[in-house]
């Protein structure tokens, strides 16, 4: 298939689910908690509904954004860490997995009580980054080429040095893309926090409109975590081109 | 059996660490057991009902990995059609990229709200969260026999067009689907238990994420925390078997 035949074809199929979406809310097919895209949008051009998403959604932004920053860190040096001391590797790599595996809404009861309601959210946001940042600058460290560490191995180079001079800088593209697949997992993972108890944010406002029946507050405020993880997405892309044309 | 020991410890360490730093927390911080239970505590809660451990486990985990299947399958369905017509395609394509882009466990709460309390709902989300990345894994695998295999198939007289096609799909495009499937499912496993205790969670009638909230309710930390543990563990082991059918499969497949 040629690329206009792709595009046109996918602007059906855009549009098709536009007017299906419509449809199905105008005329109630899946129950009235399918709301018409109208119906959604004059909700939320109003002005209250309009300043309380875009407080809870700054709030949530917030969260995810701390979450972000210290989960990375935390995944970063870890895995710098191991690969500088190699005993710890095997250890290290379980550790993760056992972290990657373990379900955030499991560690829920856990972090309420060590570090508070408040802060749940943005440390699940901080465990569910951790994980794709620690994997990537794993095997992004992992990518030294041999006659970079020959060389440095004749120049009686030591290991932290190598780590600083060669290894991170070689690794960072993988480290980008942790970086970047670790956006959206910080927003999701601040919405999930947001369950157990936090006074604000999107995940406070879609449970209680699902138990309120709120059917316009409840789309809204997943549309809105939508755009959030969309638009941290593009900004670490964004960011992830600088980077590479300055490296290249 | 000193080396097993050692191999022990460098892999496990840092669990090793994590309980080790929990009693601590338990023991320094002096909170009360109804704050923070000890290890002990929570052991005890598991071996003092194990049925109704075990019940709401099995709820959880068939949810999940009737979810999973169930996701696979339709993914494969619909790659497969897909397969067969373009046009199929350009039509779900575009919803794929849209649902990527979504984080679908916030919207559970819709789910529920449109599918209603019960565990429909998870089976449906969890359809929802395995079916595109399914469908599109599917789809990559299926296109994905080199083009001397294709020759090869077609000197035979065996072409995706016409008579052949169902022969060509059988022999050749659907066992090159088979590892791409095995991917997604070691790193589709622990989302779907993540997302069946996110939905229990939130409905409130069955399973371990009930469990979790119920205790806490009932100031029953001890309870809640170990359904937290057992679902870690199950959640653990689910992609630890998922990692290693592929690991195992791959290998079997390429000779």
């Amino acid at each position: 298939m040629n690329r206009t035949s792709r595009f046109a074809s996918w602007c059906i199929g855009f549009s098709l689910l536009i007017f299906f979406w419509e449809l199905a809310g105008r005329e109630n097919w899946l129950g009235s908690a399918w709301p018409s895209l109208s119906a959604l949008f004059a909700f939320m051009q109003d002005p209250s509904s309009a300043a309380l998403l875009l407080r809870s959604s700054a709030d949530t932004a917030s969260n995810a954004t701390i979450g972000f920053l210290l989960g990375s860190l935390v995944g970063f040096t870890l895995a710098c860490s191991g690969s500088v001391w190699t005993g710890l590797g095997p250890g290290l790599a379980t550790f993760a997995t056992f972290v990657n595996a373990t379900p955030l809404i499991a560690l829920g009861p856990l972090l309420i009580v060590t570090v508070g309601e408040e802060v749940t959210p943005a440390a699940t946001a901080g465990l569910a980054v951790f994980f794709s940042v620690f994997i990537a600058t794993l095997s992004g460290l992992q990518d030294t080429n041999r006659d970079q560490s020959d060389v440095l191995s004749i120049y009686g180079s030591g290991k932290i040095r190598a780590l600083i001079c060669v290894r991170i800088p070689n690794a960072m593209p993988k480290v980008m893309d942790g970086l970047k697949l670790g956006t959206t997992a910080a927003v999701l993972g601040a919405i999930i926090g947001e369950w157990f108890g936090a006074p604000t944010g999107l995940g406070v406002i879609l449970v209680s409109a699902m138990q309120n029946f709120q059917i316009e507050l409840l789309w809204a405020s997943a549309l809105c975590g939508t755009v959030l993880s969309g638009l941290s997405f593009f900004l670490l892309a964004a960011i992830q081109t600088q980077f590479i044309k300055r490296l290249v | 059996m000193k080396t097993a020991l050692l191999q022990l410890i460098k892999h496990y360490w840092g669990i090793a660490l994590l309980v080790f730093a929990w009693q601590a927390m338990v023991m320094v911080s002096g909170f009360n057991e109804i704050v923070v239970p000890s290890t002990i505590m929570v052991i005890q809660a598991l071996v003092a009902e194990p049925l109704y451990f075990l019940h709401h486990s099995a709820y959880t985990f068939s949810a999940a990995i009737g979810g999973l299947m169930l996701g696979i399958a339709l993914g494969l369905l619909f790659a497969s059609l897909a397969w067969l017509t373009p046009v199929l395609d350009g039509v779900i394509t575009p919803a794929t990229l849209l649902v990527r882009s979504i984080p679908i466990v916030a919207f559970i709460p819709i789910v529920i709200r449109l599918a209603g309390y019960g565990s429909q709902t998870i089976l449906l989300v969890t359809v929802m969260l395995t079916f595109f990345p399914c469908y599109v894994f599917a789809l990559t695998g299926l296109r994905s026999p080199s083009k001397a295999h294709q020759d090869f198939f077609a000197s035979l007289g065996c072409r995706p067009s016409g008579l052949a096609t169902w022969r060509f799909y059988w022999r050749l495009a659907l066992p090159s689907a088979v590892p791409n499937l095995l991917t997604a499912l070691r790193l589709l496993a622990p989302t779907c238990v993540l997302v069946a205790l996110v939905a229990e969670f939130l409905m409130g009638a069955q399973g371990l994420g009930y469990v979790m909230v119920r205790a806490r309710s009932d100031l029953r930390m001890d309870v809640s925390w170990a359904a937290a543990m057992l679902a870690t563990v199950f959640s653990v082991a689910f992609f630890v078997a998922a990692s290693r059918l592929e690991a195992h499969l791959s290998k079997v497949w390429r000779h």
